[in-house]
């Protein structure tokens, strides 16, 4: 058996399969509608196939002039692209693919880690709104930079300003990590503005 | 070639990703399906409509009407599954309108039975096929059931679990213990092989089934 095959026909018997994506199934299928002996190949591999799985399938090729007939009506026919919201290609043998879970160990540490930011932040921007930080005995100022966040990846970010003060308080951790898990502010959300349009004492209001 | 007296399911194929390609303006694409499934959407139509000469009118207006819904279709069932229906419909409809047709005789749109009012799978071959078709039929399953048996073992096993099994390319490698791309080369060479011998007898059968 001669090991000098065209291309094409390779192609062909491995686009009938569904086995074909991307640049090479756009091509297989181009030379499948163009060339004569690409269709003669889809044709022939198909009725092969239809042979082997029935003894009673008809087994002849199409009729070349049913086609060009057809060929001439859909000529005539305008052509109506599918909504964008159905897409059509179901994937055949869709990849096993792990989902983390959402209590996996890891995405807890990144929402609580976001949560604490967020929410430190925000208490922040109130204390600074009320004049805050000149209690004696308050709470410890620590410095917190994006670098220093665990998991940079997870997009949390202090402040859009670049401030990176951030309240700490004991009391206030052991508050937070008690909700950690139920945590849901996303890490890209930026501070409440009401905290701020809270205040008062504004002279002549 | 199958012993069982009901056919095979046939295997995933490439239609979804043809039908896609065919809505997005590829024409030819389309021009495929309608060459992959002519004969099968024929045969159903002739078990619904007796006047053998009506099956290829009736057939153009399915893949008419099919590629005109094709926007439609949305790959949660099978394509030929969804054209078949295509199929029954148009020739129902066909019916309807000769009904009104003083011209046409009440044999032409008897249907071959009577509670075929949606397509049922049938393996026995119509009574109406010509005795040279289907000798040329059986000349030609011979000829593939021949050729496959001499096919060495690794062609003709790839090709079986492909056609005949429906494995993927993918499990067929897991079965061979071999790559993708040796699978897909082992069942292209068997097909060919078998084309070989089989493409002269097609050529030649001619003339209509029915």
């Amino acid at each position: 058996m001669s090991d000098h095959f065209p291309l094409h026909s390779e192609r062909v018997s491995a686009l009938m399969d569904g086995e074909l994506r991307g640049a090479e199934f756009a091509q297989a299928a181009l030379a499948a509608g163009e060339s004569p002996d690409a269709r003669s190949d889809w044709d022939t591999y198909h009725l092969i196939g239809v042979a082997l799985r029935s003894r009673t399938a008809d087994l002849r090729l199409h009729d070349p002039d049913f086609v060009a007939r057809l060929r001439d009506r859909l000529a005539r026919e305008p052509m109506r692209a599918a909504p964008r919201s159905t897409p059509v290609v179901q994937p055949q043998n869709p990849p096993a693919t792990a989902v983390p879970a959402a209590n996996d160990a890891r995405w807890l540490r990144v929402v609580g880690l976001a949560s604490v930011v967020a929410l430190a932040f925000g208490l922040w921007q109130g204390w600074q709104s009320l004049g805050g930080g000149a209690q004696g005995g308050g709470p410890a100022l620590a410095q917190l930079t994006a670098p220093d966040l665990a998991d940079s990846s997870a997009g949390a970010s202090v402040s859009s300003k670049g401030a990176t003060v951030m309240l700490r308080d004991p009391r206030l951790d052991a508050l937070l990590a008690a909700h950690r898990q139920r945590g849901s502010v996303s890490a890209l959300q930026m501070p409440a503005g009401f905290l701020r349009n809270a205040t008062f004492d504004e002279a002549g209001r | 070639m199958s012993s069982a007296d009901e056919p095979l399911l046939p295997p995933p194929d490439s239609d979804a990703m043809l039908v896609e390609r065919a809505v997005a303006g590829d024409q030819r694409a389309f021009e495929l399906l309608v060459i992959k499934y002519q004969r099968r959407v024929e045969r159903l139509i002739s078990r619904m409509v007796r006047d053998t000469d009506l099956v290829p009118d009736i057939a153009q207006e399915t893949f008419i009407r099919a590629f005109r819904a094709l926007h439609q279709f949305r790959g949660d069932a099978q394509f030929y599954t969804w054209l078949y229906r295509i199929a029954v419909n148009t020739a129902k409809k066909f019916l309807l309108q000769l009904k009104h047709d003083p011209t046409v005789s009440e044999s032409a749109l008897t249907p071959r039975d009577e509670d075929d009012e949606t397509f049922i799978a049938r393996t026995e071959p119509s009574t109406e096929e010509s005795p040279e078709s289907l000798l040329a039929a059986k000349e030609i399953s011979q000829v593939i059931d021949t050729v496959l048996a001499e096919l060495p073992e690794d062609l003709r096993q790839a090709l079986v679990l492909r056609e005949m099994e429906g494995l993927s390319y993918e499990e067929i490698a897991v079965v061979f213990g071999c790559p993708i791309g040796t699978v897909r080369s082992r069942i292209f060479r068997a097909r060919e092989a078998i084309s070989v011998r089989v493409r002269p007898l097609l050529e030649r059968q001619g003339g209509k089934r029915w």
